[in-house]
């Protein structure tokens, strides 16, 4: 493996990010409360959690917060369906 | 079935006008309501079931309100998170028959999910078409269309009726009870101006595009729409008034409805034309936006024309958490759709399975027995009517109010009760 294809993000990284987002979700979209049996693999867009607005909300969170611009090309569900997902794409895109 | 897309709404059916001049009998008084939105249709139907007579005065030249002038394609309220019916008894009845109006009307009529909230798809064009045809099946209506309140009338501390401009003709009406359901509480603030706080959200302004291929704004392909949109403006390519327009899928498979949020003060068709050009312009090189092109326009929704001084007034403590009151006349649980002047939407649920109820008290008028609000004008702070102003709410409104309107019917006269300041009396000549 050539050094450019080594993953950037080391697992501790992707934890304390996954701490940050999950924090500011939980804050943001669920007002506070963690509904029965939520974790990091929760699907936000099934539960309704991730609606448009919500994508609106996040992205510009993570630009404030996390210093990462979002292109319109990034905007797909793959990206905002889990705090894991939104984890492992916001440290893909640092 | 009715046709789709039809552009011009059919138009209601006037009957001669000539309601009885005040000193006529207040047994057979109508209630009169004035505007025929989702509020003030339903009061009229459910108070026609109860058995008494309605005036329904329409300022415009037909009936629909909101949702058919500012081309509504998405009624909320009428379903909880798990897309149970909000309403309950005679209320929810009324509602069901509204949503099976609807779909046996248009196949496209259909619930769908916008976040966690369940909306009724709805073409705003057939809405107009099915509540016209509804309102006309009940005898005990007797609607004019192009017909305003213009001089509430009130002696003693209750209203006794009012003076309505029928087509430029002024005529007197004697009535059991006036309901304000202008949106814009504009029959009370003739009254009294000090009667209605001042409205303060952003106004929506929606235009429909049609020709956009299919699935274009396929979830979340609206949100990097809107991003680009954002960007656009950022960098001057596009008009200020675009960096709060949101995009959605219309009813039918090629229609794109722009949402614009604006000030409701200082709006100017003759920009929105501009505008409206100018992204078009953008919006055809982008994927499935090359056969794009203008169709239908509404007019200003204003959110918040302002909402009446009531004996109860509405909080947001009161809707997160679900209170119940004894005279209830219907409940919400829309979120807080608060679209703030400085910051845009901000959109908050309630707390999960929460349904409020909404006070008759919250739809009477301070200081005046018989005059009432119902929809987007009743009693309450901004925050709790942002979200109890929502379509389906509105209908819910609308029809307890008629209900116990209706109910009230045989017992005597209302009084303003001794503790409230009555106001001082209308001239006796009218105004």
């Amino acid at each position: 493996m050539t050094p450019a294809m080594t993953p950037a993000v080391t697992p501790d990284v992707t934890e304390a990010l996954r701490t940050r987002l999950r924090a500011w979700i939980l804050a943001n979209l669920y007002e506070g409360a963690a509904p029965p049996g939520f974790d990091d693999a929760t699907d936000l867009i099934a539960a309704g959690v991730m609606d448009s607005l919500a994508i609106m909300r996040t992205l510009t969170q993570l630009e404030l917060a996390h210093g990462v611009r979002i292109e319109p090309n990034d905007i797909v569900p793959e990206h905002f369906v889990s705090v894991a997902a939104l984890a492992a794409f916001v440290a893909a895109k640092g | 079935m009715v046709e789709p897309g039809a552009t011009e709404p059919p138009q209601i059916e006037v009957p001669s006008a000539d309601p009885a001049p005040l000193g006529g009998d207040d047994a057979h008084a109508p209630i009169l309501v004035a505007g025929a939105g989702a509020a003030g249709l339903a009061c009229a139907l459910a108070a026609a079931r109860g058995g008494v007579p309605v005036l329904l005065c329409e300022r415009g030249p037909a009936v629909g309100g909101t949702v058919a002038n500012v081309l509504i394609h998405t009624i909320g309220g009428l379903f909880d998170e798990a897309g149970e019916p909000v309403q309950e008894g005679p209320e929810g009845a009324l509602l069901a028959e509204l949503v099976a109006r609807l779909t046996a009307a248009d196949p496209r009529a259909a619930p769908r999910r916008i976040g966690r909230t369940r909306v009724l798809g709805v073409d705003p064009a057939v809405y107009r078409a099915v509540v016209t045809a509804w309102l006309a099946e009940d005898p005990r209506i007797r609607c004019l269309t192009q017909t305003e309140v213009v001089a509430p009338e009130h002696a003693d501390g209750r209203i006794l009726g009012a003076t309505i401009n029928v087509g430029g003709r002024p005529q007197r009406v004697r009535v059991r009870a006036l309901v304000d359901a202008t949106g814009e509480a504009a029959v009370v603030r003739r009254l009294d101006p000090d009667l209605v706080e001042p409205g303060e959200a952003l106004a929506g302004l929606v235009a429909v595009l049609r020709g956009v291929a299919p699935g274009t704004l396929a979830f979340p392909n609206g949100v990097a729409l809107i991003r680009r949109l954002r960007d656009a403006v950022a960098a001057g390519e596009l008009p200020p008034a675009c960096a709060t327009l949101w995009p959605d899928s219309g009813p039918g498979a090629d229609e794109v409805y722009l949402k614009f949020n604006l000030p409701a003060t200082d709006f100017d068709p003759a920009r929105m034309d501009a505008v409206l050009a100018c992204l078009l312009d953008w919006l055809r090189p982008l994927p499935g936006f090359g056969a794009a092109r203008l169709g239908a326009r509404g007019a200003l929704g204003v959110r918040d024309g302002g909402r009446i001084r009531g004996v109860y007034r509405l909080t947001e403590a009161d809707l997160t958490a679900g209170r119940r009151f004894p005279d209830a006349v219907c409940r919400g649980c829309w979120p807080i759709e608060h679209w703030h002047p400085g910051t845009g939407v901000q959109l908050q649920y309630l707390p999960p399975g929460t349904r409020y109820d909404i006070p008759l008290r919250a739809l009477q008028v301070r200081g005046v027995a018989g005059l009432y609000a119902a929809g987007k004008c009743l009693s309450a702070e901004p925050r709790a009517q942002a979200s109890a102003r929502v379509v389906g709410t509105c209908w819910g409104m609308g029809a307890g109010l008629g209900r116990q309107l209706a109910e009230r019917a045989g017992d005597a006269r209302e009084t303003t009760p001794d503790h409230q300041t009555r106001l001082p009396p209308t001239s006796p000549h009218g105004v």
